[in-house]
């Protein structure tokens, strides 16, 4: 995720399909010819970190796919770091090292810019576009911030496409506790209550998919929406869950990455990503609607623990931040949440210690799916007055598993996951009162 | 009769007489037109009315915010029903002055020109106050979430002033336009935006430097400053 444009003011004209490659890359496509395996990196002045993920998927392609025909894509996003040229430069020659003696076909390169708006869902769009022109049965993206990367990540996405018969590989990770709070406290259990699929990381970054799923994904018209930010991945796997692809998880051990951007504005990524999985709820709405319960998803790999870099988070921060918003914000959420629910926010923030319940933060994100949905005010206002209550669930979620190892922060995960799933009734009823046109 | 009418000390009843058979018609037609003019303003605010209420036009108000504006302005109606009413009350006025025009008198050939002439500068005032509502509303929330996600203290005094300056603005903008205390408006506005100038240039740069200087720290600045940041990754 690192290095990307957050909510860039700039908005170019998305190119049409045709205009996705320049005149040099369509070169590099024609002289590659066709492909069996595609491995895409996007990036944005990555060059601290993709040389090692380039390396990692070069010698994962070489070693588990000795006799398949394979690419490696760089979507680059304009970098001044000199991203491209290491990317150029980086070879993995260590056959020996491997223990990889036949090796039938070179590792190709394709290094070109995207076209479109500023962002990672632009960098997949052209990914998508070579799949397509190199006719790709299996494909891969892996983000270029990577440090924890192996050549097993190659395989462990890659082979549930082209040998299991599924089209679309979503990661497991061994993460910090603290690490990936929204999608532990948003996306996971909002996906899993809507579409009944235990997709434990859906925005994980970094996916296997097949090329029929390729091709759907091209036949999209999402380019201009923040799909070509942020929003890429929630729309990948929302999209796979909803229209019925063979989906599964593959194990992939720790997901360590580069420092974040330090220009990262949370509130403009949690409104991406959040306002992507509400659109998406619009879209899929007739599918959603019906589904009750969940189940479980199958998953590829071999388990085990790893030792992970400690986290410092400032919690009290945080709640100060929430207690102020719900001071200055109160009147905004009115509009937003339901009396109940706005009533347990202010007794929240008068509470030490700071807790926030599972189900009132369900009941938020449901309130906000619901104020989106009915367009009580304007987007960006409403997901950007999100961001305070984001924080004081996630600190109170810090506090409370200070002492908690990572199976027990699971079991806190689950059961919030349960309190989404238990409240998706009353949500539903409440956007099929907004269906008939009643309004609230 | 006729004979009591001819004598010559009758003329100015009978001139009266002629004068008044002369206007009757056009009494008449003024009745007329305010008859058929009532009846068509009345199935107007029915239309505009039934109209707004199919597209929504209630729930577009209370989402824009006019509807908040509108009760916290003792409205009891609703925004179809007002907008239904104005359109009525509107087009009665134009149908008043068709009809007094019909009278043919040259006085109030006068007053309707002065009528329709002024009547753009009210509607463009009104639609500049409303529209200066509109703007200060938004950006009070944008700058109130801002500054809130951003950790200012005062997020609650930033999104206020910046409401109240453009709520001064509109309005000083839609009386200038209506001709009204022009001199006055100038004034007031160089006055106040002076005085705040001057006021915030004697605090920095003289005796409240220093006061100035802790109110800005205490308030304003973020409590981030000094802070180390979290290593915490959201996505």
């Amino acid at each position: 995720m690192q290095g990307f444009a957050l909510g860039s003011k700039i908005h170019r004209v998305p190119p049409k399909d045709s205009d996705l490659l320049d005149k040099e890359a369509a070169k590099q496509v024609e002289h590659v010819g066709a492909v069996d395996i595609l491995v895409g990196i996007p990036s944005f002045n990555s060059a601290r970190t993709i040389s090692h993920v380039v390396q990692a998927v070069s010698a994962g392609l070489m070693k588990h796919f000795p006799e398949s025909r394979s690419v490696i894509v760089n979507s680059d996003g304009g970098s001044t770091d000199g991203t491209r040229e290491v990317v150029a430069s980086t070879e993995y020659t260590n056959m020996e090292r491997l223990m990889v003696r036949h090796r039938l076909h070179p590792v190709h390169k394709i290094i070109t810019p995207y076209h479109g708006i500023p962002g990672k869902g632009s960098a997949f769009r052209t990914i998508f576009k070579i799949a397509q022109l190199l006719g790709a049965k299996a494909c891969a993206v892996v983000d270029s911030d990577l440090r924890s990367i192996t050549p097993e990540w190659v395989e462990l996405l890659v082979k549930p496409i082209l040998n299991e018969g599924y089209d679309y590989t979503t990661p497991l990770y061994r993460r910090h506790k603290y690490d990936g709070t929204i999608t532990n406290s948003i996306v996971y259990p909002v996906t899993r209550a809507l579409y009944g699929k235990r997709v434990r990381q859906p925005i994980g970054g970094d996916f296997g998919f097949s090329q029929a799923l390729a091709e759907r994904y091209l036949s999209k018209d999402v380019w201009e929406t923040n799909v070509a930010r942020y929003g890429i991945d929630i729309w990948m796997t929302t999209t796979a869950l909803a229209e019925g692809f063979k989906v599964c998880q593959t194990y992939l051990g720790a997901k360590i990455h580069d420092a974040k951007d330090p220009g990262a504005d949370l509130a403009g990524m949690l409104m991406q990503v959040v306002s992507s999985v509400f659109d998406l709820m619009e879209t899929y709405y007739s599918v959603w609607a019906t589904v009750k319960g969940s189940e479980p998803v199958p998953y590829f790999g071999f388990e085990y623990s790893v030792g992970l870099e400690p986290i410092v988070v400032n919690t009290q921060r945080m709640v100060d931040n929430f207690r102020q918003a719900v001071r200055d914000l109160s009147p905004i959420w009115g509009d937003v949440l339901e009396d109940d629910t706005l009533t347990s926010v202010r007794d929240i923030a008068g509470t030490d210690p700071h807790r926030f319940p599972d189900e009132i933060w369900a009941s938020v994100v449901y309130d906000f799916a619901i104020a989106y949905h009915r367009r009580v005010m304007t987007p960006d206002h409403l997901l950007r007055s999100l961001t305070p209550l984001y924080l004081g669930r996630t600190a109170a979620f810090v506090l409370d598993t200070a002492e908690a190892g990572s199976d027990e922060v699971e079991e806190r995960i689950e059961a919030l996951a349960c309190a989404y799933e238990a409240g998706k009734e009353r949500f539903v009823e409440r956007w099929q009162v907004n269906e008939k046109g009643q309004g609230r | 009769m006729s004979e009591f009418l001819n004598h010559p000390a009758m003329e100015p009843v009978r001139q009266l007489i002629a004068r008044a058979l002369d206007f009757l018609p056009n009494v008449l037609l003024m009745i007329a037109i305010l008859l058929v003019g009532g009846a068509f303003a009345w199935l107007v605010r029915g239309a505009v009315r039934w109209t707004l209420r199919v597209a929504s036009f209630d729930r577009f108000c209370q989402r824009s915010g006019i509807g908040e504006m509108l009760s916290k302005g003792g409205v009891r109606q609703t925004p179809s029903q007002l907008a239904a009413r104005i359109v009525f009350y509107l087009i009665g006025l134009v149908v008043f002055f068709v009809a007094l025009s019909a009278l043919n008198l040259v006085a109030i050939a006068e007053l309707i020109s002065n009528f329709f002439g002024y009547l753009p500068h009210l509607v463009i005032a009104l639609v500049i106050v409303m529209v200066s509502y509109l703007v200060a509303r938004f950006l009070h929330r944008s700058v109130l979430i801002a500054a809130v996600n951003a950790n200012v203290r005062q997020a609650g005094l930033a999104a206020r002033a910046v409401q109240a300056a453009i709520l001064i603005v509109g309005f000083a903008v839609a009386l200038e336009h209506l001709a009204i205390g022009r001199g006055v408006v100038l004034a007031a506005f160089s006055i106040a935006f002076g005085g705040i100038v001057l006021a915030l240039a004697l605090a920095f740069g003289l005796a409240g430097k220093d006061i100035a200087r802790d109110l800005l720290e205490r308030n304003v600045r973020s409590r981030d400053d000094g802070e180390p940041p979290d290593d915490i990754n959201h996505i």
